[in-house]
């Protein structure tokens, strides 16, 4: 008996030890790195300080660690994909559509800590200091709150008729696959924060609202029981819309691209290519009755881009800039260390401003025409940027899932205002589109200073 | 009694008569025969008879009855035959172009137009020689004889009076005999002096009414040569006629300061710097040196710069570039025989001596063969200046302005001024449009980012636009005579 209860303890012990080492093994800080399944950097250890505790940052930056650093991630996620797969009735067609939708979610998670700036001894701006446009409380509001907390990509849906708002993919057979589906209320949310936008430019400034479907959808378009994609949201956003804000029919410029075989998007990768983020910035230039650069004007370096999961590759088309441009993360809304406009280094989608932007950067263009533009958006803005360059003096870039009062150095009026910023670019994916939560509110919110 | 065997006049008569009927019957008959069993020889007997006698609608009337195909044709040929041995070249032609390659109805062809060529030609009817010689192509000496009748047409123009149709005509034929130097002739003519005469002969292939408009934009052009105001992204330069140069606005890297320079025949300015050519082909240079484009010292033999936003430009007597500043175009740098160079935001593109353009951008390149009197190289954009005064842009469509003689292509649009010194532009936006219907007796333009620049006759410069760093205070700047 005794030597059973010796036995029992020691196995006891051991497997405490066990698993504590598993999981000091597991949670062991650890720095960020890429995922290559998610195509995205996984959150390494956040920052400890007085700051970061208070301002709640530290706590759900751990949060993000811990959930990715789950030992047999890729393993996880990749298994979920595939019940998702063999226990969905869908067809292959609409398998696509949810493998986008599954890229929505991922997209909006909260990514890197990507502060590298020094140790701020002194602490930040006074956090009760009124902002330079009084906040109106929207989450108070509740006329216009969304029915659902969480406003991620409705599933798609097979549908007969097109009826109100949304994002249809015709089918040959007549019917539609939806997509997306804004309400009312989503629609002129999403005017209101545009004007909020515009009301903080120039008399001659502009506000571009590029709504971008994501690559399965577009891909769609290529297969035989799919004729072609459209949406009404543009016009819906429009009526609504102040002078000097345009809302881009996106699909509409992309769909014969995509049927005429043009490389749109990423076999490889969810999102689209330079060359669909150039034809969109072509349009932008041409509202503003701007000569535009021809795609090859620019000297390109042609890196692969692969997905082994997926057995695809690519050609990333990273563009060579027209002039030298220089830049600089801008923590706290100061310049701070530099920042690559393109990695030439990277093989993958990291090679346009890190994959995934870091929360406020600044690049100085190298041309003189007397205007300074603000990009705001999720990773989709990252091959759109580069042509806005020849454009303006300064192009400033914000992550909208990621933005933050207290690391950006005050609330984006106020940054718009320090930096006089003529035009805004809100470069968004369906993702982070008019039905996700950061159009619908938290840009604004953003603007006028909370985060 | 009477002899029974013996006819009584009645009868022998009635007999005779009966008898010659019989004959004529019988002859009749054997006529008749023969010519139904002949009849188609008969036709075209008759075909030809006509023909000869110039009646060609009767005799085809009769060729064309003929139920045998093969036997149409024979009498057609011969009909056209007819027609061109009467000298009605333009109808045989006509017919010969019909047969299809019958025996040697092409070559009766090409013969028949050749001779109607010959006598429209000899009737002074040369537009239709004209287009007839050229419908022969390479048959016989028909191309000579093209060159014969324009020769002959440039002749007639001059007679008339009509100088520029001359001059095109005879520069159209090259090396024809004395074509040039009747050219030539006619350019002093119109021209009064050599220099303008050249320059109207250089303007070959436009229309009349263009080569009066060329000739006058030649003459603006001449009157105030080289470049005597520049524009950088905040600053403003101004040659003076003594060779010395002032300058105002934005001095953040000293691009300002130019007031020691001497001897200057020609500005250019990039966005943050200045360069300046003197007499000895050497080149100075002022401002923002991060990329070395102010590293001129090395330059010699130099007859023409220009500069781009982070570039300099410089070329040299023996026709090549050099350049110093961020970018590097070795398509330009191992050009040869270079006559001219344009640059601009991040581009540059230069002109040889046989007209063509080498360019560091595709979009920054006119078409080839194209004639053109200057360059604009803007973001993205290019500006060409034609002979007859207008602007080709690459963001229009249509060409834009009449008798432009100066322009200049900035970040944020296109100035510049007509003969007569008044202003055209095309701001690209709206809220940055100027009026500029004011404004007279312009010259040379220069486009800075946010302001713009005017020569004007009497030497002052106006400026208008942004001023946030004084560059549109130019009366401190003097005059440029």
């Amino acid at each position: 008996m005794k030597y059973k209860a010796s036995f029992v303890i020691v196995y006891f012990w051991l497997a405490v030890l066990l698993v504590s080492g598993l999981l000091l093994f597991n949670f062991a800080e650890k720095e960020e790195r890429l995922s290559e399944q998610e195509n995205r950097m996984l959150s390494g250890f956040p920052e400890l300080s007085a700051e970061n505790i208070f301002s709640g940052d530290f706590s759900s930056d751990f949060e993000n660690y811990l959930s990715d650093g789950v030992w047999g991630r890729d393993s996880i996620v990749g298994v979920s994909e595939s019940l998702l797969r063999v226990f969905s009735a869908a067809s292959s067609e609409e398998e696509k559509l949810l493998e986008d939708i599954a890229m929505s979610d991922e997209l909006k998670l909260e990514g890197v800590d990507e502060d590298e700036s020094p140790q701020v001894e002194e602490p930040i701006a006074d956090s009760t200091e009124e902002p330079a446009v009084p906040f109106e409380d929207i989450s108070t509001d509740t006329t216009d709150l969304p029915e659902s907390e969480d406003e991620s990509v409705d599933a798609a849906q097979q549908v007969t008729s097109i009826e109100g708002y949304g994002f249809w993919i015709e089918r040959t057979d007549g019917t539609y696959s939806q997509m997306l589906f804004p309400k009312e209320s989503h629609i002129k949310s999403a005017a209101r924060m545009l004007n909020a936008f515009r009301s903080f430019t120039p008399e001659d400034g502009n506000v571009f609202y590029v709504n971008i479907p994501m690559k399965n959808a577009g891909l769609l378009l290529r297969e035989k029981y799919y004729s072609r994609w459209f949406e009404n949201i543009s016009d819906g956003i429009t009526q609504y819309a102040d002078d000097g804000v345009h809302v881009l029919n996106v699909p509409s410029f992309l769909e014969q691209e995509i049927i005429d075989g043009k490389h749109i998007y990423f076999e490889s990768d969810h999102h689209w290519t330079p060359l669909a983020a150039h034809i969109l910035v072509n349009e932008c230039l041409r509202i503003q009755g701007l000569p535009a650069i021809p795609y090859d004007e620019y000297d390109y370096k042609v890196g692969l881009f692969t997905n082994a999961k997926l057995g695809a590759k690519d050609d990333l088309e990273m563009l060579y800039p027209l002039q030298n441009v220089n830049g600089n993360v801008m923590p706290h809304g100061e310049e701070g260390p530099e920042f690559a406009l393109i990695n030439y280094d990277a093989n993958t989608y990291m090679a346009y401003l890190c994959g995934d932007s870091r929360t406020f950067v600044r690049y100085t263009t190298g041309f003189s025409t007397g205007r300074n533009a603000l990009v705001i958006g999720d990773s989709f803005s990252n091959v759109f940027a580069p042509y806005l360059m020849p454009y303006y003096d300064e192009v400033y870039k914000i992550d909208a899932r990621k933005y933050s009062f207290y690391r950006n150095g005050g609330s984006i009026s106020e940054l718009m205002k320090k930096y006089e910023i003529d035009d805004v670019y809100l470069v968004v994916s369906y993702a982070t589109g008019v039905t996700s939560k950061v159009t619908y509110y938290e840009l604004e919110a953003a603007l006028y200073g909370e985060s | 009694m009477a002899n029974p065997k013996t006819k009584t006049p009645e009868e022998a008569f009635v007999l005779r008569v009966v008898r010659v009927s019989v004959i004529i019957a019988l002859i009749a008959a054997v006529v008749g025969t023969l010519v139904v069993l002949n009849l188609d020889s008969v036709k075209k007997l008759s075909a030809s008879l006509l023909a000869s006698q110039g009646n060609y609608s009767g005799a085809v009337s009769i060729a064309e009855s003929l139920p045998d195909e093969e036997k149409r044709l024979e009498c057609e040929y011969q009909i056209a035959g007819h027609m061109f041995d009467n000298g009605d070249y333009s109808q045989a032609a006509q017919l010969y172009s019909q047969f299809n390659g019958y025996k040697e109805s092409d070559e009766r062809y090409l013969e028949s137009s050749y001779c109607l060529a010959d006598r429209l030609y000899l009737e002074g009817q040369y537009s239709e020689a004209l287009s007839t010689f050229a419908s022969l192509g390479d048959y016989s000496d028909s191309p000579e004889r093209q060159q014969q009748v324009i020769y002959a047409m440039a002749a007639q123009a001059e007679e008339h009076g009509n100088h520029s149709q001359a001059i095109n005509l005879y520069l159209s034929l090259g090396d024809y005999s004395d074509s040039y130097d009747k050219a030539y002739e006619v350019a002093m003519l119109i021209a009064g002096d050599e220099e303008s005469a050249k320059a109207v002969l250089s303007f070959g292939g436009l229309s009349p009414e263009s080569i009066d408009q060329a000739l006058e934009i030649t003459k603006r052009r001449a009157d105030y040569p080289g470049t005597v105001i520049a524009a950088g992204a905040y600053h403003t330069v101004l040659l003076h006629s003594d060779g010395t140069v002032s300058a105002c606005g934005d001095n953040s890297y000293g691009q300002c300061d130019v007031d020691s320079w001497k001897n200057i025949v020609q500005i250019s300015a990039g966005a943050y710097h200045t360069v300046g050519l003197k007499a000895d082909g050497t080149v100075v240079a002022a401002g923002d040196n991060t990329y070395g484009q102010c590293e001129v010292s090395g330059f010699k033999d130099i007859v023409e710069i220009a500069c781009a936003d982070t570039d300099t430009y410089a070329l040299s007597s023996d026709g090549r570039v050099s350049m110093c500043g961020y970018h590097k175009y070795d398509s330009v740098t191992r050009a040869t025989d270079v006559v001219s160079i344009y640059a601009g935001s991040y581009a540059v593109t230069v002109e040889t001596a046989n007209g063509t353009f080498i360019s560091s951008h595709k979009t920054h390149q006119p078409e080839s063969g194209s004639r053109v009197l200057a360059l604009g190289l803007g973001t993205g954009y290019l500006v060409s200046l034609n002979p007859d005064g207008t602007l080709v842009t690459s963001f229009e469509t249509e060409k834009s302005g009449e008798r432009i003689a100066f322009f200049d292509a900035g970040p944020n649009g296109v100035i510049a001024s007509d003969v007569s010194g008044r202003v055209w532009s095309h701001i690209f936006r709206t809220s940055d449009r100027i009026d500029f219907s004011d404004l007279e007796g312009v010259t040379q333009c220069a486009a800075g980012t946010e302001h713009y620049v005017f020569l004007t006759e009497d030497g002052s410069v106006l400026a208008y636009g942004d001023n946030s760093f004084g560059q549109c205070d130019t009366d401190s700047l003097g005059s440029a005579f």
